[in-house]
């Protein structure tokens, strides 16, 4: 009998629910699945479901021989009882759990549909190199990529995506899932995070969020806005809830507790540390849409007559616990926390050591009162290019509203999705 | 201001995230009223059904066999409740559409062809709706030319510029003209014995005409459209599987809703055109069912109905289609999307939207036809879509514990042999008494 090789790159859909013959040609059945092992490079076929009748058993690929058109030839086993292989939790089915299934595509940063698997062989060895997405691969699964590509003028080439980039997001065994999709998914950034996982399934979202630390979903969730972070909440274990709340930004948690209902906020308040509740009060007393509603409580203070040395010093330590856009301004102010001026790091590390703080600070910083409308506000910070506006009550200082809440208010939607929140 | 300072510490809810919110958006603090006052998917999906193309079968159903067909709807109740409730569950438990759910586990061949076919119907059914805003303008005296493009433009702009909730509850108040039908039939003193006794004893005719009628009754009803509606906006409300109970409810009240506004069009147009010897056939003879309680402005009222029922479901079935279309190709879908990201899906709802709408512009279209038609349509498409449902809820792997039980398959595989025996009967019986005569 005649036994053609492997061909160098086929696709999953030419050999599923073809025959699988023997060594004598006689078919032992249909080819049901392809499993292929999960490791660190382009997962390899391990073993493949065949069907004979009602019946679906396992046969190891290292019995595979050759293909004959698009038939695989297997050599079965003299002794009867000799294998029969399960699966590995390590492995993932090509049909069951990839093919017309959705996948994240890392490097184009979307939900995609598996429309095929790209099978390559080199050297005995056939591995998944890849998955096609685009309307070809559609349209040659349904049959009719031939015909179409032979009407004059039109051209048919079918996107792929190259297996390392791709995470699947259906696995045989559920703890795999979560360590590998976790792992994989992390690496992105949270705005990107957040838009793949805005686009898909309810079902999917939620295991997806489930398998990542609360820190993660925090982050994930300040890439929303208010509203649709209600949203998101709904797709976390009520568990989960007040743990990511703690662990958002307060001003961000309180716009979004603030879109809830009172008892849904005070449901998530009730479970946070007491702490963390008070200051998300306070945040949530002013109003939405005014100066108060927008700002952040975490700045950075400093008392007292010091030089600037002793400045650069205290600040040292405490900077490593707030976030990048709050830290560049830093605030003078008295016992009362009434503003007395303000300065730049910049202002610090270029001035000499044994200057005093308010020799070199700006007496008379741009500020907001905490009422003041939200959008008013935010224009302040781009007209004079801050990073950080500060926000007072009564002449005391009360938070500051950063640049990147400031954009938040003054870019209509659509731009803000050009222009990703950066990472705290 | 006030109330949130209350809720300090000490005032605290179980139940955070209640089914009120996400019925209504905002909280309700009666338990009581949930139930009293539900608006979940189940309501709204009911009273998209209720749509021109339900209307216009109803009337004929009423005028040409009188109170013959009420029976039909108490097995039309059951089949939609049970067909419903599979949809829902299968939201809740999958977190998935149907559609997609219909990719992952039957392929893509199956998929596509079944998409296709829903996409045609859809056009048709869309067709319908806009026949409504077509008939209704003419009623009241407005050329169709000027009111078929502005109604598409007003629907299309309120739904892409993401004010849909609004819209939606505007023609959900709209719809209370239903309750027009309610009385006019009451003021159209039906034998009510006979109501009852055609209501619960079945009445059979092998012609085709009564046949193609079944078909669309239950094809209108039962919409293979508004399975995917149901279990988009279930998923989309997150429903939890703890919930399912009151997702239950509501799409119980909600079939129940559908059905009785279907019931009740029938008798008053069966006490009112029937009996005068009118077999429907224009949207102004329709109205005339409408003349116990109207009287002269029975013309009026049904035209504002039918425009205000065409507009909703106009507004959201080119949009759910394609939407349900991309989610089964696998192609980026939802008004959230730019075009640049989202062609395919602009380009279909466009398409549905023109191919649905420039048809009626075309002068002396046979609008009730059409609308009858597309109802018909439905009725021949819905067994595939029932079948796969079948299948996807009967799948232990997919449904867990949550999977179909005897009774409830039972239910859902007679609808299914009765529609597929009645499709081949309509279609083969006229055949056969051509070869007899």
């Amino acid at each position: 009998m005649h036994l053609s090789p492997i061909p160098q790159m086929f696709y999953l859909s030419d050999i599923l629910g073809k025959p699988v013959l023997d060594e004598r040609n006689q078919q032992v059945g249909l080819l049901r699945d392809v499993a292929v092992f999960i490791g660190p490079r382009f997962p390899a076929i391990s073993k493949i479901r065949v069907r004979q009748g009602r019946r679906t058993r396992l046969v190891r690929w290292s019995r595979v021989m050759g293909m004959e058109g698009r038939s695989l030839i297997v050599r079965e086993p003299t002794d009867e009882s000799a294998e029969s292989p399960d699966l590995h939790e390590r492995e993932l089915l090509l049909y069951r759990n990839v093919l017309d299934k959705q996948m994240v595509d890392l490097t184009g940063r979307k939900v995609v549909r598996v429309n095929d698997v790209i099978l390559g062989s080199v050297g005995g060895t056939v591995r998944v190199t890849g998955v096609a997405i685009g309307t070809a691969s559609v349209l040659r699964r349904l049959g009719m990529l031939g015909i179409l590509r032979r009407l004059p003028g039109v051209k048919l080439i079918d996107t792929v995506v190259p297996w390392q980039s791709v995470v699947p997001l259906h696995y045989t065994d559920p703890e795999v899932q979560l360590n590998v999709t976790a792992e994989r998914l992390s690496r992105l950034h949270t705005a990107d995070l957040a838009a793949i996982l805005s686009d898909m399934s309810a079902g999917d979202r939620s295991r997806i969020l489930d398998s990542l630390d609360d820190e993660m979903v925090a982050d994930i969730i300040e890439e929303f806005q208010p509203e649709e972070q209600a949203e998101m909440l709904e797709a976390i274990e009520d568990d989960r809830v007040p743990d990511v709340v703690g662990k958002m930004e307060p001003d961000d948690a309180a716009d979004m507790l603030q879109v809830l209902s009172a008892e849904e906020s005070a449901d998530i308040l009730g479970h946070l540390e007491a702490d963390d509740a008070a200051g998300l009060l306070e945040l949530m007393v002013h109003e939405p849409d005014s100066a108060g509603g927008i700002m952040t409580r975490e700045f950075v203070a400093l008392t007292g007559d010091m030089s600037v040395g002793e400045a650069l010093g205290e600040l040292r330590g405490r900077l490593s616990d707030l976030p990048t856009e709050s830290s560049y301004d830093i605030f003078l102010v008295d016992p009362d926390m009434h503003l007395r001026g303000a300065v730049t790091l910049r202002d610090l590390l270029v001035a000499v050591p044994d200057d005093r703080v308010v020799d070199i600070m700006n007496d008379h910083p741009v500020h907001a009162e905490v009422g003041d409308d939200r959008a008013e506000a935010a224009r302040l910070v781009a007209r004079y290019d801050l990073l950080a506006l500060p926000v007072l009550q009564e002449g005391r200082l009360v938070g500051i509203i950063t640049v990147d809440d400031a954009l938040d208010v003054l870019l209509p939607t659509e731009w803000r999705e050009y222009f990703p929140r950066d990472e705290h | 201001m006030a109330e949130r300072r209350r809720i300090r510490g000490e005032h605290r809810v179980a139940g955070r995230f209640s089914v009120a919110r996400r019925l209504f958006g905002r909280p309700v603090r009666n338990r009581l009223l949930i139930l009293l006052a539900v608006i979940g998917p189940g309501i709204i999906t009911s009273n998209v059904d209720n749509d021109p193309g339900g209307i216009t079968t109803y009337s004929i159903a009423g005028s040409r066999f009188g109170y013959d067909l009420l029976w039909l709807l108490g097995p039309i109740l059951v089949s939609l409740i049970v067909v419903q409730e599979m949809c829902v569950r299968m939201a809740v438990v999958t977190g998935k559409g149907l559609a997609d759910l219909m990719r992952e586990n039957f392929g893509i061949r199956a998929t596509f062809y079944l998409l296709a076919a829903l996409l045609v119907t859809n056009v048709f059914n869309t067709m319908s709706e806009f026949s409504g805003v077509a008939a209704g303008a003419e009623l009241l005296g407005l050329p169709r030319y000027l009111v078929l493009p502005l109604a598409a433009l007003a629907v299309g702009v309120l739904i892409l510029r993401g004010s849909y909730r609004f819209v939606e509850r505007v023609f959900l108040v709209a719809s209370a003209f239903y309750v027009a039908y309610i009385v006019s039939a009451v003021l159209a003193h039906p034998e009510w014995h006979e109501v009852a006794k055609a209501a619960v004893v079945p009445h059979f005719e092998t012609s085709p005409t009564f046949l193609i009628l079944v078909i669309g009754l239950v094809g209108t009803t039962i919409a293979p459209w508004m399975q995917f509606y149901i279990q988009a906006s279930t998923v989309e409300k997150r429903v939890k599987k703890e919930e399912l109970t009151y997702a239950r409810v509501d799409l119980t009240v909600g079939s129940f809703m559908a059905v009785a506004v279907a019931g009740f069009i029938i008798i008053t147009c069966a006490a009112t055109l029937n009996k005068a010897g009118i077999a429907v056939s224009s949207a102004s003879q329709a109205a005339q069912a409408l003349q116990p309680l109207a009287g002269l402005h029975a013309e009026q009222l049904f035209a504002f109905g039918l425009l205000a029922a065409g507009l909703f479901s106009g507004g959201i079935l080119p949009l759910s289609t394609a939407y349900h279309v991309c989610e089964g190709m696998g192609w980026p879908a939802g008004v959230g999307n730019t075009y640049g990201e989202a062609r395919q899906f602009y380009v279909l709802y466009a398409l549905i939207v023109a191919l649905g709408a420039l048809p009626i512009l075309i002068p002396d279209m046979p609008l009730l036809k059409i609308m009858y038609f597309s109802q018909v349509a439905n009725g021949v498409l819905l067994p595939f879509v029932l079948l796969m449902m079948l299948r996807l809820a009967g799948n232990k792997d997919l449904m867990g514990e949550h999977v179909n039980g005897v009774v409830l398959n039972t239910i859902a595989y007679a609808t299914v042999v009765i529609l597929i025996l009645a499709t081949a009967a309509s279609f083969v019986l006229p055949v056969l008494q051509g070869l007899r005569g």
